[in-house]
């Protein structure tokens, strides 16, 4: 599966690096997010909707 | 009958809980009912008040909705303890794009990994305010002696407060969060701090330190560094912000746990495996900022079958949207087993809490640790007569006297 991230809306709450470290992480310039892995795996997929729905600003989308 | 006009009074702000630890009844029907309808404040403002978890989410996103009030008075508690000293603006009373980057300059300090950094100290400092309760004969304040320190050391330690000026900047947060303090002396201590805290920025201009007023100091935005008023503005904010919140929240937790014994009993059993999880569900459970989160129309919002009109004043009430049924099921259930559920008591939107990984820490530590050292914890007053903080903006307890 794939996911992007929209850095624009980014608000640097990082709660998606504090649910799925495995896929995120926080910029120490900015606290705005980083894509660590842009095609994770599978098993992954409720972890990233749970770090989805819970992004305050819904910078966060699940492709495929 | 009289000849008077009948008048359609607005309904008064649902505030009386049936018990400490569940909101207003009025708020589960009116999600059924009423789930956007407008109500009046205590100081006889009014307001729309939304309590569904998603409609709450969705207009704390909408960037029609402001949260810059310095025009006009908003829905607020009459008789609040407010400092009556006008602080300087800060982050919270700012829209984009001003806000934009200054909110980059605090989260960038208070990422998962720098709190994570940070942990050592906070257990540090939690360890050495158990020692000070364990010093005591019972019963002590846990309030006094353990819930409200906690924050306000924290504190000192990111904004880089000097050693030698630590028990001073405890006295006058002491005075400004104390139950018996007058206004006279809330609006002393604050504008003390004030001055503390320009002197603080003003030092660390000249000699920076490895604490976020220092980073704040030098940095810059839209080409130049922050004023001295704006940086004081920021210190406060994030004294202010996370200081009664937390200390106020590890206060309600001590007391949930101690009254939902399976939970406390699952905590002390595996505290490393079940912390976070309770601290979840415990935010989720308590919302501290009881009354809502107060915002300003500038456009006409239709939502579900209300328009908000532009000039509108809306609040979003957090403690109802965190026991929408339709959000989490059972939600009025403390459940610390149950798969994460959503919450919101941080808020939502580009204005979330910037300080709540901080907070989730700080409680975290401070229930294991004290819950680890005291098996035997408990009330030493009936709970019947436990002073909670029904009239505040913040909710909590004012003294919690224990034994063990």
């Amino acid at each position: 599966m794939r996911v992007a991230v929209d850095i624009d809306r980014c608000c640097g709450s990082g709660q998606c690096a504090l649910t799925v470290p495995e896929v995120f992480d926080q910029s120490q310039e900015t606290g705005l997010v980083i894509l660590l892995d842009a095609e994770p795996p599978a098993g992954l997929r409720p972890d990233l909707e749970y770090a989805a729905d819970r992004c305050p600003s819904q910078a966060l989308t699940l492709l495929d | 009958m009289t000849a008077e006009t009948v008048h359609t009074e607005l309904p008064p702000l649902p505030t009386t809980r049936p018990n400490p630890f569940d909101p207003p009844a009025d708020y589960a029907r009116l999600r059924e009912e009423a789930p956007i309808s407008r109500h009046v404040w205590p100081n006889g403002v009014e307001a729309w008040l939304v309590t569904r978890h998603a409609d709450v989410r969705a207009l704390l996103s909408d960037t029609r909705l402001s949260v810059n009030r310095f025009a006009s008075p908003p829905p607020s508690l009459s008789l609040g303890r407010g400092s009556g000293v006008m602080l300087p603006k800060s982050l919270i009373g700012m829209d984009p794009p001003e806000h934009t980057p200054r909110r980059q300059l605090y989260v960038r300090e208070l990422t998962v990994r720098k709190i994570l950094r940070l942990k050592p100290r906070i257990e540090a400092i939690v360890d050495s305010l158990v020692d000070d309760v364990a010093r005591h004969d019972p019963p002590v304040d846990l309030v006094e002696t353990f819930c409200q320190p906690i924050p306000s050391l924290v504190i000192c330690e990111l904004l880089g407060v000097p050693v030698e000026d630590r028990a001073d900047f405890q006295k006058h947060t002491q005075v400004i969060l104390g139950v018996g303090s007058d206004a006279g002396r809330v609006q002393e201590a604050t504008l003390a701090l004030m001055d503390f805290m320009r002197e603080l920025v003003e030092y660390r201009r000249r000699e920076p330190g490895d604490d976020i007023l220092s980073r704040l100091a030098t940095a810059e935005v839209d080409g130049g560094p922050l004023s001295v008023e704006e940086l004081v503005g920021h210190g406060m904010l994030l004294l202010i912000a996370g200081h009664e919140t937390t200390a106020n929240m590890i206060a309600l937790s001590v007391i949930t746990l101690l009254s939902h014994p399976p939970a406390l009993a699952a905590l002390r059993a595996d505290p490393a495996g079940t912390a976070a999880r309770a601290v979840e569900e415990l935010l989720r459970y308590h919302a501290v900022i009881q009354f809502g989160l107060v915002r300003k129309a500038t456009a006409d919002i239709p939502i579900g079958d209300v328009m908000i009109r532009a000039g509108d004043w809306v609040v979003c009430s957090l403690a109802s949207a965190n026991r929408d049924g339709r959000a989490c099921p059972h939600a009025d259930q403390l459940d610390i087993h149950r798969p994460p559920a959503r919450q919101v008591s941080f808020g939502h939107g580009v204005h979330q809490c910037a300080g709540q990984n901080l907070a989730r820490v700080e409680v975290q530590v401070a229930l294991t640790r004290l819950f680890a050292r005291f098996p035997n914890l408990r009330p030493a007053v009936p709970f019947d007569s436990l002073p909670f903080r029904t009239d505040a903006w913040v909710y909590g307890l004012r003294e919690l006297p224990v034994t063990w």
